[in-house]
């Protein structure tokens, strides 16, 4: 539909940038600033905007995949809390991004309260914290890429569309 | 798990913490409905700061010169003049003010209190008059003396976020002995008998002093939680189950970094340690433990890191251990890194991104864009926590 989103975002930038940041005074600089974080804001927004359900099926499969290396080390509820919350992502592929969000939200809420308690030996604990700590990294590099428009060496998509296993893609201008 | 101590009974592991403490969080959450946060303009400024110094009994009140300063997303600060009757000259002040919620609930009773404990020996604006609870301006202020100096060098300004990553250049062998001695100064303040408003003592010989600091953040975790990170709950209990002893808790300033501390150039003298509201009586080694964290280091022009732009690690924990007496121990000083790092993450993937997302922020969008670069936190907790455990 007309105009795009990216239209729209490189517009708002355009603004901010030709018009609103040099009509501030020097001496404002509150103002400068914010006006600095809007162009920062859109230029990682100008990346991300056609693949926040891509991005959030890359977080539950990370948390999936976490919560198959706790099960043989979880205690009973816990397996089957466990086994009951990865279950509602069964469907991954096919779900909205609402229902990918409220599924892996609470996968990782249980997550978080199994992490809370000691595993039975030291080995299970050592192969428990090797588990999460994997998951951190995967999750480090999937949250890098997402706002990789941070970045001034980054201008475009491609990084987000790899780790998307998508093809194409947009430049961050 | 009950804390280690010799001789004392359990306390609860969670709740544990300073009642001041206590009493702000309770606070935030009241407050928290009441959002979104309207900035203030300066006429509603000068209004409350006029409705303030009213009720000191100044008379013919005149607020002049009030503009708005940047810097974090945890205050809203002003400098301005104030004149009235019978005063000798213009009096050049700052105000700072808490929005609705910001990267970290603190108090600005204990900020002033804490000021004036340490005025005298360690450079600092003076308190000029606090507003705990907000009853003339409107929300929770303190106002103190305006203190000439820079934060970072001045061709550098502009260009840089509160002191993060950056790097002081050909000053740095200045500040660097500089940073060190006023640091050994607040550590050297201890809690007296007669006690200190808002403050309370952690139980030498324990791990209170860790554990107080701990189930604070804790609470801020669970009051703003946005999302779930198994990282940050294994890191919880990591330490709370390695929470080391301290046998003589003194003054921490809890912030202590670059960006903190103002200094005249080219002399690179300090005017001023600023940013004391997170400070409280604990282990010195939380301080160390924050200052050597790798997201206030910098690069010298031989590759080599130095934290808060300053002087290597070694370089510094040498100094500190001369200067001071003290000896550093290792474990401590690497579960203390633990901490500082898992405090960040409560600052940027819980407690920012929260008050961002109710709007209750006067810089919603500086706190949203610290959220978005907090990914570096999952690559840097991990080989604390390993460090710490071979340590």
């Amino acid at each position: 539909m007309l105009p795009e989103f990216d239209v729209r975002l490189r517009s708002l930038s355009k603004a901010v940038k030709q018009v609103i940041l040099p009509a501030l005074p020097s001496d404002e600089r509150l103002a400068r600033e914010q006006a600095g974080l809007i162009l920062g804001h859109l230029r990682v927004m100008l990346l991300q905007w056609k693949y926040p359900l891509e991005f959030a099926r890359l977080n539950a499969r990370n948390l999936l995949a976490l919560g198959d290396h706790l099960a043989p080390l979880a205690f009973d509820g816990e397996r089957e809390a466990l086994k009951e919350a990865a279950a509602r992502l069964a469907n991954l592929n096919a779900m909205a991004l609402d229902a990918v969000s409220e599924a892996s939200g609470a996968l990782g809420v249980l997550i978080e309260e199994i992490c809370g308690r000691p595993r039975a030996t030291p080995a299970d604990e050592a192969a428990f914290r090797a588990a999460i700590f994997a998951h951190a990294r995967k999750q480090a590099e999937i949250e890098a890429t997402w706002f990789s428009g941070m970045r001034p060496d980054v201008s475009d998509d491609a990084a987000l569309r790899s780790l998307a296993g998508l093809s194409g893609g947009v430049g961050a201008r | 798990m009950a804390i280690e101590q010799s001789g004392a009974d359990a306390v609860d592991k969670f709740t544990d913490m300073e009642e001041r403490i206590k009493y702000i969080y309770e606070r935030k959450l009241r407050v928290r409905a009441s959002g979104p946060y309207q900035i203030y303009d300066a006429g509603q400024v000068a209004e409350g700061l006029k409705r303030l110094f009213t009720a000191e009994g100044l008379q013919d009140i005149e607020i002049s010169n009030l503009s708005r300063m940047t810097g974090g997303g945890s205050k809203e600060q002003f400098r301005f003049h104030l004149s009235h009757r019978g005063a000798s000259h213009v009096e050049k002040l700052v105000l700072r003010m808490d929005p609705y919620e910001s990267t970290v609930e603190t108090c600005r009773g204990r900020e002033g209190v804490i000021i004036d404990f340490v005025r005298g020996s360690v450079p600092t604006p003076a308190v000029r008059i606090v507003d705990e609870e907000g009853r003339y301006l409107g929300r929770p202020g303190l106002v103190t003396t305006f203190v000439e100096g820079v934060t970072m060098p001045s061709e550098l300004e502009g260009t840089a976020f509160s002191g993060i990553g950056g790097s002081y250049g050909p000053m740095a062998s200045l500040l660097a002995p500089e940073f060190v001695r006023h640091l050994v100064a607040i550590h050297a303040h201890v809690y007296p008998e007669r006690g200190v408003t808002h403050f309370q003592h952690p139980l030498p010989g324990t791990n209170q002093a860790a554990i107080w600091q701990l189930n604070a953040l804790a609470r801020s975790w669970r009051d703003d939680w946005i999302e779930p990170s198994p990282l940050m709950a294994y890191a919880e209990r990591w330490l709370r189950e390695n929470a080391p002893i301290c046998e003589a808790p003194c003054l921490v300033h809890g912030d202590y970094r670059l960006g903190n501390f103002m200094y005249t150039e080219p002399s690179g003298a300090f005017t001023a340690v600023l940013d004391w509201e997170i400070a409280h009586f604990g282990d010195f080694h939380e301080d160390l433990g924050y200052v050597v964290q790798e997201a206030f280091s910098a690069k010298g022009a031989n590759g080599e890191t130095l934290v808060c732009g300053l002087m290597t690690r070694e370089e510094f924990l040498a100094e500190y251990a001369r200067l001071s007496g003290r000896t550093v121990n290792e474990r401590t000083l690497r579960y203390y890194e633990v901490l500082a790092a898992y405090k960040q993450g409560v600052y940027v993937r819980a407690s920012a991104p929260r008050a961002a997302a109710e709007g209750n922020n006067h810089q919603d969008l500086l706190i949203a864009w610290l959220a978005s670069g907090s990914s570096v936190l999952f690559s840097i907790l991990p080989p604390l926590i390993e460090a710490a455990d071979a340590a």
